[in-house]
């Protein structure tokens, strides 16, 4: 301002003018001394390659283009050149100039906030000159040394919602282990989508409408939200990456601080993103490499599996897990206390004539179920707040058990399940004439499937097609099942949740000539499973089905029936699915439609099973039986 | 058909936004706490998060039931200038409660570390806390603050 009032400001203006049109504008308060020696630094840096270097490729997430390369990230901020998503060089040259620029200092400095960028291009550079530039970042060292102080790393996944076969695609994040012992003194990174509005949530993530950011909590912040409020069991990875590693890996972390890049559901997704880390920790993972058209979360705990280095696995049971667990320790006397004294209707001290061990574990049980009440919304803070205190202390006088009484067992772990995509061949016989089938499924589950690593009666299944050949009859599409989702959750004394399923896609109908024609099915169901013993698990729901095709009279036929069936587990290798269904149409086409359903899957090693099939339908008058064996291999 | 298959994709598509996303809506997602170890970055971006424990979303998420809301940062214990302790206590006031009547877990533990108890004296330490249930969490309004002195008085006398 002095200057300005003393007549300077034309001169001030026409020597910044001057500098913008430098080739070097923006940094021209560096001075020539620093002017030369960034040239010399992009001289060293243009000799060494390192624009082509693939650790620069991991730190601005380049990847190949229709041509040359593009960065992933979107966010502008995030590129110190006008051109640097598409320029490696470009942003490479401009990066060397930010560190010399005079003009910021402290945590807004390129070396501060481009922290990883800047340790590695000093690691290449440096040697060269002796005094590379440095800076100070406060921020950045607390964050580091005394927040996260990162030594070790995890991958997590947290897995399925029960009720919820969607969710058994999972989700990833990674935490950073500090020199504590103590798992819950970690910090959870975490990629996702900035989201405004639950509306038009789908599409706008398909087409990449989200911003997603890494977000950083506390790791106790993300089993209250997983494994107590979603009741998702979550699986810890430890991670076999040194602490220099780790440290690249938090450096890189924290470069992309507040900096978006468009989420995607499908590929560009929680999962991928954390691979970014994962790479910039050690280079030659090369994890974030041939993403496909899509990224289950699963699928990346295998690749990363594969690449050898998860050291240790442990399984962190939620609420739900642990009460399952508790109540086949009791007996139905001391269920039906736990549950009393859960709703309240019966005091946490009229336990009296039970044994020290199965008193402690009744109360452990009562507690847990208030939480999960709590969590649940179906108890009031109040009453919650109340009823667990009386039961922790009644507890608390009764002194300890062993510890191997509150162990919840783990499952196999997800990543040990079948492979994600399924391809089946089958022959069979249908009404006598032989047929030969061809059938792929791009992803997931479905109910006779092997369970292993997957939710029990959950099925998820995308776009399962069938092609069959007929004996002197050439090739049909058999059926394509856009989606199929079916979630037998079993009704109990502790998890009273309804089973449901949604069907639709393109079905083979019975109609009254006797043939059968494709049609376009939308079949909804709800009803509720039950435990039924040897048998498994039972399950009845009550279902509609709005059935589309040209064989119709008026081109439809709306019905409503029934489907039960009962999902038996013989052995660990051998599933039985027997089920009856039956529908009534009487809007559109009126008719009815029968069909009994027997079906075995003998599991004969973890990505391939022998599935075996009989068919029964009846439609009016006309009836068919069908015969089928396949053999799936999931891949 | 066309519609079929958009139908069928918007269908497809929001039952995969259920996996990765599913824990960025409903509940409310803050960092609590009033320590070193919850600033770090989250929620809104360049918004550092210290004592912003607010009650958001359905419950005070950062400490459930037993105390909620800033309440946890109000009041601040005689006997430790602990920070991560007294966030951790804050932070974990359900499961440590649980963990104290039990006698034994991983919130104790880390209680137990964060104090820096030595391995071969925990035992000893959480029969004595276990015995002290009641002074610890005297009422379903206790406080951090309150839960800390409670377990230094235990500890010291």
């Amino acid at each position: 301002m002095q200057l300005m009032k003393k007549g300077y400001g034309p001169f001030i203006a026409a020597v910044s003018l001057f500098c913008l049109f430098l080739p070097f504008g923006p940094y021209c308060a560096a001075g020539n001394d620093s002017s030369s020696k960034i040239e010399r630094l992009i001289r060293i840096a243009g000799e060494k390659n390192l624009h082509r270097d693939a650790y620069w490729s991991v730190m601005l997430h380049y990847k190949p283009a229709f041509s040359g390369v593009v960065s992933l990230v979107d966010d502008p901020k995030f590129f110190l050149a006008p051109d640097g998503k598409r320029n490696p060089q470009s942003e490479l040259h401009a990066t060397i100039r930010a560190f010399y620029d005079g003009a910021k200092s402290g945590d807004d400095h390129a070396i501060c906030r481009f922290a990883g960028r800047y340790a590695w291009l000093k690691s290449r550079l440096a040697e060269d000159d002796a005094d590379f530039p440095a800076m100070e970042c406060p921020d950045l060292i607390i964050k580091r040394d005394v927040s996260l102080k990162p030594r070790s790393a995890t991958m997590v996944f947290p897995s399925f919602f029960m009720n919820n076969p969607a969710s058994m695609f999972g989700h990833t994040l990674l935490r950073i282990n500090s020199s504590y012992e103590s798992r819950l003194l970690t910090h959870a990174a975490n990629y996702a989508a900035q989201m405004d509005s639950k509306f038009l949530y789908p599409v706008k993530g398909v087409f990449g409408f989200y911003k997603g950011y890494f977000k950083v909590f506390p790791y106790y912040e993300t089993i209250k939200e997983y494994g107590d409020l979603e009741q998702r069991d979550m699986w810890e990875y430890d991670l076999s990456l040194t602490e220099e590693e780790v440290q690249r890996l938090f450096l890189h972390l924290w470069e992309l601080k507040d900096v978006y890049s468009n989420y995607y559901f499908f590929d560009e997704n929680c999962s991928y993103h954390l691979l970014f880390l994962l790479d910039a920790a050690r280079p030659s993972l090369r994890l974030t490499d041939g993403k496909g058209l899509w990224v289950i979360p699963v699928d990346t705990l295998r690749k990363i599996r594969a690449s050898g280095i998860v050291a240790k696995t442990n399984f962190r049971p939620s609420i739900a897990a642990k009460i399952k667990a508790l109540s086949t320790k009791l007996d139905a006397r001391a269920l039906e206390k736990a549950r009393e004294i859960a709703r309240g209707d019966s005091p946490p001290a009229a336990l009296q004539d039970m044994s020290q061990r199965d008193k402690s574990l009744t109360l452990d049980l009562a507690a847990e179920l208030i939480r999960y009440r709590f969590y649940k919304k179906k108890l009031s803070v109040e009453s919650y707040k109340q009823r667990y205190l009386d039961v922790l202390k009644e507890r608390s006088m009764l002194g300890q058990i062993d510890t191997k009484e509150e162990i919840v067992p783990p499952p196999v772990s997800p990543e040990e399940g079948h492979s994600s995509s399924r391809l089946a061949l089958g022959a069979g016989v249908l009404k006598g004439r032989p047929f030969a089938e061809v059938r792929y499924r791009p992803s997931y589950h479905a109910l006779t499937d092997p369970d292993e690593g997957f939710h029990e009666g959950s099925q998820i299944v995308f776009a399962d097609a069938a092609l069959r050949w007929y004996a002197g009859g050439g090739i049909k599409l058999h059926q394509l099942a856009v989606i199929d989702i079916q979630s037998l959750a079993p009704w109990d004394a502790f998890f009273k949740q309804p089973s449901w399923k949604i069907k639709t896609g393109l079905y083979r109908q019975m109609t009254a000539g006797g043939g059968e024609h494709l049609t376009f099915n939308v079949n909804p169901g709800v009803g509720a499973a039950f435990r039924t013993g040897i048998l498994g698990t039972s399950y009845l729901l009550a279902q509609a089905n709005l059935s589309a095709g040209g064989v119709y009279r008026d081109s439809f036929a709306m019905g409503a029936g029934f489907h039960g069936g009962i999902l038996t587990k013989i052995t660990d290798s051998w599933k039985s699915h027997v089920w009856a269904d039956c529908l009534f149409y009487e809007l559109g086409d009126r008719f009815q439609d029968y069909r009994v359903g027997v079906e075995q899957n003998f599991r004969i090693g973890r990505n391939d099973s022998i599935e075996c099939g009989w068919l029964w339908r009846k439609s009016s008058t006309t009836a068919a039986d069908e015969l089928q064996c396949r053999w799936n291999h999931y891949f | 058909m066309k519609k079929v298959f958009i139908s069928a994709a918007i269908l497809i598509t929001f039952v995969f936004a259920q996996s990765c996303l599913a824990m960025n809506e409903g509940w409310g997602y803050g960092t609590a706490g009033c320590g070193l170890g919850s600033m770090v970055w989250g929620d809104k971006p360049g918004i550092m998060q210290t004592c912003a424990a607010t009650t958001n979303g359905t419950f005070g998420s950062q400490t459930f039931g037993i105390t909620s809301g800033t309440s946890n940062c109000d009041k601040q214990p005689k006997w430790t200038s602990n920070e991560r302790l007294k966030e951790f206590v804050a932070s974990n006031m359900d499961k440590l409660a649980k963990d104290v009547a039990m006698g034994q877990g991983e919130s104790l533990d880390t209680l137990a570390e964060l104090l820096e108890i030595k391995k071969d004296q925990r035992a000893g330490i959480y029969a004595k806390l276990q015995q002290n249930f009641a002074n610890i969490f005297p009422s379903e309004k206790v406080q951090m603050a309150d839960v800390v002195d409670g377990i230094m008085r235990t500890l010291n006398g």
